[in-house]
């Protein structure tokens, strides 16, 4: 059960579902804090939401691994002048992000996977 | 408004950051307070409700949690998937538990009792300080009061109607409307049984004041209110409309009898109203006030009602207030006296709670607090010593890879477990527990001060939804509290050192110097529980004093109750000499078969009348109108006045110091007498023996207001024992009368009697109805009330304190103990002498309880001061109770840690070191 040495992407799999949404949500476009809660939020429907302390630690994290990297502090808006962090993608990031996707879709492509997706519809 | 807010919910945050550790802090947390605000701001803006709450509340449970996992992760990923080792968790505590179910009953037990008195002191702490009488725009309801001045203060009472018909006419008055109140009781019959019942009498503008709309019929008009109209119609409480008059609006101009009088109803009360007396179940109008005592209520000096107003469109409580002192002006100048009258304005919020019950909550508040404390230090420690036991499954885990966080989650796990099972418990315990204090809060104590205004029912303390929520916060934070320390033992860094050590291969000798968590844990409940037991001390020294004070009178195998007179005798009429006679010679003919009948019960070895029951003041406080030779100031001032029979005196055994007692001679034949008691003839006569001189008191008939003084007796207690005893005169039934009260003298228990006198009276008249009663020292119990039951209650806490402290002491010598089996066995195989033994392992007990003492005493001498409200004739540092105190939870404790240290000298040398081999 022990995790890979390796420093390839695929050490890093497999991602918890609340990482991959905010890896995916991150792949698009920098975001703030904020903005990623909502955009997780709305790409799964409300299905999966992340609080701001979570968030934070998961994102410390991230960084440590090298998987995010932050961007510059800017304005969110015209009318708000206060600066927020936002963050982006790292090269490995979007390695992770892409190794993650190609297990989903290797595992969903399964027979029994599929089997019993069947039995479940 | 709305950046108020954020600016509030940024100051939280930023507070609430220091849970996380530094590096986190430096890392994002300005970026993690940004998000919050932005979150509160889309909230907001979604029209979601109490938005700020919500965030706030999810940020104080984050900053605790991943705060904690933070620092103790280090900001290691965890590995497990959360919830599957959750379960994990439950189900290895619950099976920890219920293997140690002694351990599990008594940390229950623990925290049932630590929380249910905190959840119990928090609702009766509720209803104390936030108990709100449901009127509306109830901030603009002042209560106007008489003051009356002297040199030796300034206080309110009630005031004499003429009083205020002068304050009902001043033009342009700041408070409007106005209106009288106060209580009385009647006898209701026409509906049922006769039966005594509680009334409150007011103005015609009553309703008005409190702003209420009766619901059924009307309120009183300005012609029934006026004295001497005769106003002879009466409004109901709801719940009396309902029980007594099936909730019929044919109600509405039924005829009842109170004292004999027919009364037309003309109103229902809202429902839940009870009038500003707080018990009231009917409203009459002062017009009818002379149906009950004729001629009273147009006195000057008879002090009767209460005033409460509210303050007229425009008017500030502060130019209200300069009006009615001025008008106060006028008073003092139209009836000038010695303490001369004035008049304030208080408004209601001030005068809500009685402050001494403000006081008494806020004292059980802290000391339920000081007792959660014991009892989780006390859990703490047990499960400190529980974690030792285990540290070795725990540093086999830890070998195997398990993270310290896991390890940290499953022992907090169980302490989240007992403190759940524990609160349950608790709110058993505090449902008992209010239930308790509903019953036996004395009602007076929930009344405004120097008001007749009852704020709250106490009935209505409970376990509401908000004691639950509160029994839900301190549970949380006690199972907090309590499985911190062990986790974070349980989980402790040192592997090796676990595994060395509960092989027996480390003796722990370098441990004996310096306290442990669990010596330190020990240290705190001695001096959290020294605080409450001196608290404790103290109070029980001034109820002592205040039960020592001698009332004066013998108290023992008496039973006492108010009756009233039959349908027949007719009322007292002051404006109408003759029936007034009539009322005192036929009621006094009735007083006689009344007495021989109880006197032929059998076992009754005394009875006699007297106007009023003792210890709860006056019936009536009479001006004195004239003192013959007597102090120049006497004339103006009041005293209370008492009627007795002739064999009253005797019944009571009150000590007749000079002259003579009444005799049945005495009455309106003869000439009219009065005796004086000790404190009258310093009053009035400079204390020279008063026998002889004349004394005049008003509300006599015509002719009889001076009376000769025939004898002096010696002040006996009429009110409460911690007053200073008032002036009172004694007059004869056969002569004045003021209420009517029956004390019997039993030869065996007086409750026995009780039966047997209500069906006697019934029997002598149906009419007549029987009620207040209680035995002497029941009303002696009572009259010490709030005292009693601050005392009761503490004494509860302290006890449970001091008997967690000696459980916690027990427990640490005895693991201590345990633990060092082997050592003490090498000492005294090799002739360790036993002292020495018992000194090795309750050393540090000694000096951590030494410690933790004299923490506690310091504590205690700067806590005491909260008691000093209810102390009578007590210092907060009284010496003697301290030394008691500190000895006797020494004693405690030092027992406790002595029985299982003794069991260390009784090592068998090589049974103990076979045993562990």
């Amino acid at each position: 059960m022990r995790r890979k040495k390796a420093n390839g992407p695929e050490a890093y799999l497999p991602l918890k579902p609340t990482v991959f949404h905010i890896l995916l949500a991150l792949s698009e476009r920098e975001l703030h804090g904020y903005g990623i809660m909502k955009a997780v939020e709305e790409a799964t429907d409300g299905q999966i939401r992340v609080d701001p302390s979570p968030l934070y630690r998961r994102l410390k994290r991230l960084l440590e691994q090298g998987i995010v990297k932050e961007g510059e502090p800017r304005p969110a808006s015209d009318s708000d002048d206060e600066r927020r962090r936002y963050y982006g993608l790292t090269e490995l990031g979007r390695n992770v992000l892409a190794a993650e996707a190609a297990r989903v879709v290797a595992l969903s492509k399964s027979r029994a996977v599929q089997a019993l997706a069947a039995k479940a519809e | 408004m709305a950046d108020l807010q954020g600016d509030r919910l940024r100051r939280w945050l930023h507070l609430l950051l220091k849970a996380y550790p530094r590096d986190f802090r430096e890392a994002c947390g300005q970026d993690l307070e940004r998000t919050y605000l932005d979150w509160l701001q889309a909230l907001r803006s979604r029209g979601a409700r109490f938005a700020e709450v919500r965030v706030l509340g999810l940020a104080v449970w984050h900053s605790m949690r991943d705060g904690l996992m933070e620092r103790v992760t280090g900001g290691r990923e965890a590995r497990e998937g959360t919830m599957e080792s959750l379960t994990t968790d439950i189900r290895m505590a619950v099976r920890g538990l219920g293997k140690a179910p002694g351990f599990t009953a008594a940390a229950v037990l623990v925290l049932a009792l630590g929380v249910g008195a905190n959840v119990t002191a928090f609702s009766a702490l509720r209803v104390a300080m936030l108990g709100r009488p449901d009127y509306p725009d109830v901030e603009r309801l002042v209560s106007v009061d008489l003051l009356r001045q002297s040199s030796d203060g300034t206080w309110r009472s009630r005031w004499a109607y003429p009083y205020v018909e002068l304050l009902e006419r001043a033009e342009g008055r700041l408070v409007d409307p106005v209106a009288a109140y106060r209580e009385f009781h009647a006898t209701l019959s026409g509906l049922g049984p006769a039966s005594h019942i509680s009334i409150e009498m007011v103005s015609p503008d009553y309703f008005r004041v409190v702003g209420l709309p009766l619901p059924l019929g009307r309120s009183f008009t300005a012609q029934e209110g006026r004295p001497g109209a005769g106003g002879r119609v009466v409004v109901v409480s709801h719940a009396f409309w309902r029980s007594r008059l099936d909730g019929s609006v044919a109600a509405i101009g039924r005829e009842i009898r109170l004292n004999g009088a027919g009364f037309r109803i003309v109103g229902v009360a809202p429902e839940g109203f009870r009038g500003l007396i707080g018990d009231a179940e009917l409203w009459v109008p002062h017009g009818s006030y002379d149906l009950f005592q004729p001629g009273v209520l147009g006195q000057v000096g008879n002090h009767v009602a209460w005033v409460a107003g509210r303050l007229a469109p425009g008017a500030t409580l502060e130019s209200a207030a300069a009006q009615i002192r001025a008008i106060g002006e006028v008073i003092g100048e139209q009836w000038p006296r010695n303490d001369r009258y004035g008049a304030g304005l208080r408004s209601f919020e001030e005068l809500w709670t009685n402050p001494n019950a403000r006081a008494a909550s806020l004292l059980l508040s802290l000391a339920a607090g000081l007792v959660l404390l014991v009892a989780c230090a006390n859990l703490s420690g047990l499960l400190l010593a529980r974690a030792r036991g285990r540290m070795r499954a725990g540093a086999v885990r830890r070998a195997l890879g398990a993270s310290r966080w896991r390890l940290v989650r499953g022992s907090l796990m169980e302490s989240l477990i007992v403190s759940a099972l524990g609160c349950v418990a608790a709110l058993a315990v505090s449902s008992w527990g209010t239930g308790m204090l509903a019953r036996t809060w004395p009602r007076d104590f929930l009344r405004g001060s120097e008001t007749g205004l009852q704020v709250v029912d106490p009935a209505s303390m409970g376990l509401g939804p908000s004691s639950v929520a509160f029994a839900l916060t301190v549970s949380v934070v006690a199972a907090l509290l309590i499985g911190i320390l062990p986790a974070l033992r349980a989980s402790s860094e040192d592997v090796t050192e676990h595994l060395k050590a509960a092989t027996g291969a480390v003796g722990g000798e370098g441990r004996v110097a310096r306290p442990d968590a669990q010596s330190i844990l020990v240290g705190g409940q001695v001096s959290l529980a020294l605080m409450l037991v001196l608290s404790v001390g103290v109070l029980g020294a001034s109820l002592t004093k205040v039960l020592g004070v001698s009332p004066g009178f013998r108290t023992e195998r008496l039973i006492t109750f108010d009756y009233s007179l039959p349908a027949g005798v007719p009322r007292l009429d002051m404006d109408d000499p003759e029936a007034w006679e009539d009322h005192i010679v036929q009621s006094a003919q009735f007083d006689d078969r009344l007495k021989r009948r109880l006197g032929a019960l059998p076992g009754i070895e005394a009875v006699a009348i007297s106007g009023s029951p003792m210890l709860e003041g006056f019936n009536s406080i009479i001006g004195v109108t004239y003192v013959e030779g007597g102090e120049p100031d006497g004339e103006g001032r009041s005293v209370g006045a008492v009627t007795v029979d002739p064999d009253c005196f005797e019944t009571l055994g009150f000590d007749v110091m000079s002259g003579r007692s009444f005799t049945a001679a005495d009455g309106l034949e003869a000439a009219p007498v009065v005796v004086l008691n000790r404190r009258a003839v310093d009053v009035f006569f400079g204390g020279q023996d008063p026998v002889g001189r004349r004394f005049g008191v008003g509300a006599a008939l015509p002719g009889r207001t001076v009376a000769e003084v025939v004898g002096v007796v010696e002040n006996v207690l009429h009110e409460s024992p911690d007053e200073i005893p008032a002036p009172v005169a004694y007059y004869s039934t056969r002569e004045r009368r003021h209420g009517r009260h029956v004390l019997v003298r039993t030869a065996g228990d007086p409750t026995v009697a009780i039966g047997p006198i209500r069906a006697a009276l019934h029997d002598l008249d149906p009419t007549v109805a029987m009620s207040n009663v209680a035995t002497m020292e029941e009303r002696m119990r009572r009259s010490v009330g709030d005292r009693g039951m601050v005392l009761v209650l503490l004494g509860l806490f302290g006890g449970v304190a001091v008997l967690l402290a000696a459980v916690g002491t027990w427990a640490v010598v005895s693991y201590a103990v345990a633990d060092r089996t082997r050592e003490l066995a090498v000492r005294v195989a090799l002739g360790a002498e036993a002292r020495n033994v018992v000194r090795l392992v309750s050393e540090r007990m000694a000096m951590v309880s030494l410690v933790g003492g004299l923490l506690g005493a310091i504590g205690a001498l700067a806590g005491t001061r909260v008691l000093e409200a209810f102390l009578f004739d007590t210092s907060p540092h009284d010496p003697g109770t301290f030394v008691a105190g500190g000895g006797l939870l020494f004693a405690v404790v030092f027992l406790a840690a002595y029985v299982p240290a003794r069991r260390a000298t009784k090592v068998d040398p090589a049974q103990a070191l076979r045993a562990l081999e």
